[in-house]
């Protein structure tokens, strides 16, 4: 949840979604998982993230959903929106209407990648929705994209956007896969405002270097593990037995990520999501994703059997 | 996050039980897995039909293998 310092603490689930056969949400089930989620231990969910396919939805499909989940009494403090848009005016519609409902936290990535784009424009990209967004009591959280590049953020954009609205903003969420990246972000600006990283992988590190908070495309499956690999000491980290291997959480994590090496993230994680609800609306990803191939969730099965998916795990 | 939900479908030893919130916080969390949570006990019951229905098919179509093999 959001604290008073506006900061975000804990496991934020980076929610996938499942979809009806027309592709549209399915609501009850998104419902279900959710509070699942946060019967395990979840703090807060990042709606229409990376993993929640959030590019392949429109302002008003994530508005509806928005509108859905606190109808079912979840609490606006609950989500962090990632209300990015190919355009101005669409963010700033989002983050006006889903906060009159009651979210606070919102995140903000650059546009379409646009090989033309430039630091200054960047610049007054956020700046315009900052103005635009006066008087509101929100957090904006500034995010990289998932593939950095010439149109991503860069220090020189990020320190420009802090010199001027520095108030406006409460975090940075670095997407990108790169360890360097995440620590350069740290080493760079967690003087300033906190730094978040959506890499399971690197959480476990951040986590070492005190930060107990992180985005978890992992905590749909394996939350308990996440929870405590994110907001746990070493101490407390679990010793497991498998056959007779000794393991602990930091061995789980890392033979959890590689059952998905060499396959695509969000169709991996929903297929094992969809196997272990035994419900094919997690199965089901909005184009251009696809679904995994038969081969590939052949594969998967066999590996996810191996892995010790025992009650300390999710 | 507040979990609001008050029926949990958990898994333990193999076989699932559908029991209230306060129940399963009793049991050791180390002796079950949460399958998923739910609202009503009727919702949750209803999960759990479908899934012992999924493994009975499973086991059907296994049998079926079998015979249709010999």
């Amino acid at each position: 949840m959001v604290t008073s310092a506006g900061k975000l603490q804990g496991v934020w689930a980076d929610l996938l979604m499942p979809l009806n056969e027309d592709l549209s949400i399915n609501n009850a089930k998104l419902y279900t998982h959710v509070q699942t989620l946060a019967a395990k231990g979840v703090n807060g969910l990042v709606l229409f993230g990376r993993c929640g396919e959030g590019a392949a939805f429109s302002p008003v499909e994530r508005m509806e959903l928005v509108k859905f989940l606190i109808g079912k009494g979840i609490d606006g403090s609950d989500f962090l929106l990632n209300a990015s848009s190919a355009n101005l005016p669409d963010t700033v519609n989002l983050i006006r209407k889903t906060h009159s409902l009651g979210v606070q936290s919102f995140m903000l990535m650059p546009p379409l990648a646009d090989s033309d784009a430039t630091d200054q424009g960047l610049v007054d990209y956020f700046s315009y929705i900052v103005r635009n967004l006066s008087g509101l009591n929100v957090s904006l959280y500034l995010s990289s994209l998932t593939s950095p590049g010439q149109a991503d953020l860069n220090a020189r954009a990020i320190n420009e956007l802090l010199s001027r609205h520095g108030q406006s903003f409460h975090g940075l969420i670095d997407q990108s896969t790169n360890a360097s990246h995440t620590l350069d972000w740290i080493r760079s600006f967690a003087a300033l405002l906190p730094v978040y990283t959506t890499n399971d992988m690197n959480a476990q590190v951040v986590a070492g270097m005190g930060v107990h908070t992180g985005i978890s495309s992992y905590a749909n499956l394996i939350t308990k593990l996440m929870v405590r690999i994110v907001t746990e000491s070493d101490a407390n980290k679990k010793i497991s037995v498998t056959g007779n291997k000794i393991g602990n959480d930091a061995l789980l994590l890392a033979e959890f990520n590689q059952l998905l090496a060499h396959l695509p993230q969000i169709p991996a994680l929903k297929y094992l999501l969809s196997s272990m609800y035994q419900d094919n609306a997690w199965l089901l990803v909005r184009p251009p994703l696809s679904a995994l191939n038969i081969d590939s969730q052949e594969k998967l099965t066999k590996a996810f059997k191996k892995f010790n998916l025992n009650p300390n795990v999710y | 996050m507040l979990n609001k939900a008050n029926w949990y479908l958990i898994k333990q030893n193999g076989l699932y039980h559908a029991i209230a919130k306060e129940d399963a916080e009793k049991l050791d969390p180390d002796s079950y897995v949460i399958q998923q949570v739910f609202d009503s006990h009727k919702d949750a019951l209803t999960e759990m039909s479908r899934l012992i229905q999924l493994g009975i098919n499973e086991v059907k179509s296994h049998v079926n293998k079998l015979v249709d093999g010999s």
